[in-house]
């Protein structure tokens, strides 16, 4: 046993070395520094008393193949190869230790230790020279290796048979495409800078990370390659950013951009050959076509410039594809000797579960390409779709993060993207939480600006309510609190959103609204299969199309005609829109004119010098913002004539902005309930106002209690003053906390009202421990506890105000403390034994307590409390309510400071005044906002009159 | 394998493997979790403690300003 405790001892030193050198480096500082001391004891008592579990080498496992998936995704392929392997390698070293799972635990410390390994950058020495794949991800790495059955050239190849059948993929020869540098793109139907201007409008896509010039190897090879995957991950509609394809018009440079949600592709290049592909008949000849474009490709000099804009990027996708299908042969290779080899009379499960998953893999595979496959086919304008199928997919990551930071109040932004960051770490239980847990960040490292500009007037409103969302999260939950009967019926008239039957993400709105937005506006054709099933996205979706109405102006059927049909006659579209922000109408086919006049290139300056009468209307400002930027103007309604796409500043204010700024005002709308509600800020009003009603109903009681248990149980005077002094603050470092009962139909108890004050500490922390054990004051019956402080609720300007209120409360307190205090210390020898000496004292203390409450009784119940109900009852809004909160902090302390001194009303005093001032001056030393030396002789005037009637 | 071998072969793969986690630890950091790991330590609460002193060490490197003062109790002296 000796011999084992030796051993345990000489383990413990060992550790202790470790981690006081572990504590030296990493602070930086030697053993005799303090911070030496407190950051090794930090780390000792958290190694001893840590809550975690056992180890568990296959969470581990699942973790870090989850993150190589995660880096596959992300086209990190390299990096989730050598991750791979050395994992392998750290659990095949025999590491000499008695710790079991030992390899495991380390995987688990680095695992716990990691920091967006996305953008980690490859071991030096692995950069130059990319390891050889591994067999599991042989799928993805050996498509040069490894021979294909779709090749083009392998003539014994049933696929290749039915190649002559698609010419469409035979390569272009280079007369077909205009030059990289020198000729213009060809018309393709649709403008390329929509894309470009939906992008940049929405800042979805994100350069503060780096940008892959053409010329640099990185951009090509496996990068390439991998883009093509994410690609074909974004058209399925992942949510994880990825890379994306920029080709600069300009310099003529192929651009891979890291972590952006867009494909940045060469629209009419994916389009048309999206589309070609959607046409090229069977899924084998598919296959096909798309293997042989990307040999035809890949033999192209990397040195050279692109042939042609978006060469590149078919490249990319077509050995995107041909990875896909590569992984399907594989695939299908494995399963097949288990097919053959399976006796069915003899049934074996393992084999059927192995079939079972390969042949899952396939099918999700064949989905993939299904998908790409039918997107051409999605509507009649295939171009359209494809741009709106980007489109709407780029916004995904953006409505998750708003999703959750809206719905549940929590900030998930892994790629950090987001214009709200988190700031320090705050509960919404510290004071400090509103101000500091969440700021907003303007501008990224390159000075681009982080928040969409469509959504940068509201970014405070939508920081806000996620804040409000998490303190309503943190809010205690009565089951009364949602479905109350007063609530429901005085709310009913803000939102409707509040009672809504669960949760319908942003993500399922914004798709909704985009395709209802694009039926009403004429650029989709209405589908069956398109309508609205969910009764939420109906109502949304009319709501969508309602608040167009009510919000932007002119009503979607004079939009309609004037945007989509380039083939209706001139005198449909009688609507113009000019810079000025007003609607001109047309009139000249209301006066007989058909002729149409093309304003391709007219000023609607120029068109009414050419013989149109024009008449102009007042147009809305909001609709004038989202329509017209000046020369931007002509340059869409000449597009409008070609395309039935709407401005993408429309299409992102009615389509995203707008469903976010209905959750955030829900959120506001609940928030305000709560407020207004039960446990909300009235109630915390109403409660406040009440402790200052501790006159003379509620301390009668206070004062019977206290009185009746001192006669019983024979307590002495000085102890019943002693008991009150336990409660009694100190004179310096105030935090108060407001205990109260939310009873607002009678006053409550003394003993179920409560200020317990604390010494505040200098750690915050330490403040929100030490509030805890006011839920355990046993002796006093608490019914409820305000979970945070007011100051949370109301705004930072005005937590003087309280501070001040809870001040003067505390002086209420004081003054009994101090009144007691005066009649033990100088009447107690007066005072006659048994029950005439409670009696007295009873009496005593109930006048003394009346007199010290009767003036804020009488200024709080006819002046500030109804006035305060009132117009709480009146306010209809978030800011309305935080105006009569602000307005009742700023009152309070007026009233209770009273009339101001004034020597001629003292001198009428009785002469009683001056004994009793005497006996009593030491309330003069209460501060001089609240006691008056009209009050305090009130009170001993008063008090004196009680002793001269015992 | 030589003991000293095996241990400074794990510690360049921890390395790599840390390299690609992002973990933020250097050579002599990475060496003395792992031999706290392999003293049986657990490994959460190892990483708990070295995030706890990157913490306190980024803590300590920041001057020290009037933010620090401003921080003091708001309350009135009553």
């Amino acid at each position: 046993m000796a011999g084992l405790s030796d051993l345990g001892y000489e383990l413990q030193v060992e550790q202790q070395k470790l981690l006081s050198r572990l504590v030296q480096h990493t602070l930086h500082i030697r053993p005799d520094n303090s911070e030496y001391v407190q950051g090794f004891d930090k780390a000792r008592y958290i190694l001893r008393h840590h809550p975690f579990a056992e180890t568990n080498p296959r969470v581990v496992e699942e973790g870090f193949e989850s993150l190589e998936q995660r880096l596959i995704e992300h086209s990190q392929v390299p990096k989730a190869k050598l991750l791979l392997r050395l994992r392998k390698q750290l659990l095949d070293i025999p590491l000499a230790t008695d710790t079991i799972e030992v390899h495991h635990r380390l995987l688990s410390a680095l695992w716990n230790l990691y920091q967006n390994p996305l953008t980690s950058s490859l071991p030096q020495h692995h950069e130059e020279a990319p390891a050889p794949a591994e067999e599991e991800l042989s799928e993805l790495s050996s498509w040069d290796e490894e021979p294909c059955m779709y090749r083009s050239d392998s003539g014994g190849s049933v696929l290749s048979e039915e190649a002559s059948t698609y010419a469409y993929f035979e390569p272009e020869t280079e007369d077909s495409f205009p030059g990289a540098s020198q000729r213009e793109l060809p018309e393709a139907g649709l403008p390329v800078d929509w894309h470009q201007e939906a992008c940049l409008y929405t800042r979805l896509y994100w350069k503060s990370n780096l940008l892959q010039q053409r010329d640099q190897p990185v951009a090509q090879g496996t990068t390439e390659r991998s883009l093509g995957i994410q690609v074909l991950h974004m058209l399925q509609g992942s949510t994880q950013p990825g890379h994306a394809f920029t080709f600069d018009e300009r310099a003529c440079t192929f651009r891979a951009t890291d972590r952006v949600h867009v494909g940045h592709l060469s629209v009419p290049s994916l389009a048309a050959l999206l589309q070609s592909f959607a046409n090229a008949g069977s899924q084998a000849a598919r296959v096909h076509a798309f293997v042989r474009r990307a040999r035809s490709l890949s033999t192209l000099s990397d040195a050279s410039p692109p042939p042609l804009h978006g060469l590149l990027t078919m490249q990319a996708l077509a050995d995107g594809v041909a990875e896909q299908l590569l992984a399907i042969a594989a695939r299908l290779q494995a399963a097949e000797p288990m097919v053959h080899s399976m006796h069915w009379d003899d049934f074996d499960g393992t084999v059927m579960l192995n079939l079972q998953q390969a042949l899952q893999g396939v099918m999700q595979h064949q989905a993939l390409l299904d998908h790409v496959a039918t997107i051409g086919t999605f509507s009649g304008n295939a171009k359209a779709t494809v741009l709106l199928q980007l489109f709407s997919v780029s916004v995904r990551p953006l409505m998750n993060i708003l999703d959750t930071w809206l719905g549940q109040g929590q900030l998930i932004d892994p790629t950090s993207e987001f214009f709200i960051v988190p700031g320090e770490e705050l509960s919404p239980a510290y004071d400090s939480f509103w101000g500091e847990a969440f700021q907003m960040r303007e501008t990224t490292s390159d000075g681009l600006p982080c928040c969409p500009s469509f959504l940068q007037a509201q970014a405070q409103r939508i920081l806000d309510a996620g804040k409000a969302q998490m303190l309503l999260l943190h809010m205690p939950q009565a089951p009364d609190m949602i479905a109350g009967a007063q609530a429901a019926a005085s709310m009913q008239a803000w939102s409707d959103w509040i009672d809504r039957q669960g949760h319908c993400s942003l993500w399922t709105d914004w798709l909704q609204a985009l395709h209802t937005f694009l039926q009403e506006y004429g650029a989709m054709e209405t589908s069956s299969t398109a309508v609205a099933t969910d009764k939420h996205q109906q109502q949304r979706a009319s709501r969508i199309s309602r608040d167009y109405h009510a919000a932007l102006g002119p009503p979607l059927d004079d939009i309609i005609p004037l945007m989509s049909s380039p083939d209706q006659p001139f005198a449909l579209r009688q609507r113009l829109i000019d810079s000025s922000c007003s609607i001109t109408h047309d009139l000249t086919g209301e006066l007989g004119s058909q002729q149409g006049v093309q304003w391709e290139g007219l000023t609607p300056q120029q068109q009414s010098t050419a013989g149109q009468l024009l008449q102009q209307e007042p147009c809305y400002p909001e609709h004038a913002d989202v329509f017209l930027c000046g020369e931007d103007q002509d340059r869409w309604l000449r597009d409008a004539r070609t395309i039935d796409l709407p401005p993408v500043t429309l299409l992102t204010e009615c389509c995203i902005a707008q469903p976010i700024l209905h959750q955030v005002t829900a959120i506001e709308a609940e928030l305000l309930k709560h407020l207004r509600g039960d446990w909300g800020l009235r109630q915390q009003l109403e409660a406040l106002c009440n402790l200052f009603l501790l006159g003379a109903p509620a301390m009668q009681g206070f004062a019977d209690a206290l009185t009746a248990a001192g006669c019983l149980h024979e307590i002495p005077v000085h102890s019943i003053v002693s008991l009150l002094q336990e409660h009694l603050p100190c004179e310096r470092g105030w935090h108060g906390v407001v205990t109260a009962t939310v009873g607002t139909e009678k006053l409550p108890d003394a003993e179920d009202i409560l200020v317990e004050v604390e010494e505040l500490q200098t750690e915050t922390a330490a403040v929100a421990e030490a509030a805890v054990p006011l839920l355990h004051v046993a002796r006093l019956r608490l019914t409820c506890r305000l979970r945070w402080s007011l100051a949370a609720i109301i705004s930072l300007d005005a937590q003087e105000q309280w501070n001040t209120v809870l001040s003067l409360l505390l002086q209420l307190r004081m003054a009994e403390r101090a009144l007691l205090h005066a009649v033990v210390n100088q009447h107690s020898s007066t005072i006659p034994a048994g029950a005439r000496q409670g009696l007295a004292l009873r009496l005593r203390m109930l006048h003394a307590v009346r007199a010290i409450h009767s003036f804020t009784q009488q200024r709080l119940l006819n002046d500030l409390l109804p006035a305060t109900q009132k117009a709480l009852a009146e306010a209809t809004s978030l800011q309305q309510l935080t105006e009569v909160a602000m307005r009742l902090a700023a009152l309070l302390p007026c009233l209770l400071q009273g009339n101001p001194p004034q020597q001629d009303n003292v001198a009428v005093i009785a002469d009683d005044w001056e004994r009793a001032w005497n006996s009593f001056a030491r309330f003069l030393t209460w501060p001089s906002h609240f006691t008056s030396r009209i009050q305090a002789a009130k009170l001993a005037f008063d008090l004196g009159i009680v002793y001269s009637q015992i | 394998m030589e003991r000293e071998e095996v241990s400074a072969r794990a510690l360049n793969i921890c390395t790599e493997l840390s390299q690609i986690l992002n973990t933020g630890l250097d050579k002599t950091e990475l060496e003395i979790v792992i031999k706290l790991v392999q003293a049986g330590e657990h490994p959460e609460a190892v990483a708990q403690v070295v995030r706890h002193l990157k913490q306190r060490a980024a803590e300590l490197s920041k001057p020290k300003g009037l933010s620090d003062q401003l921080k003091a109790p708001s309350f009135r002296n009553m």
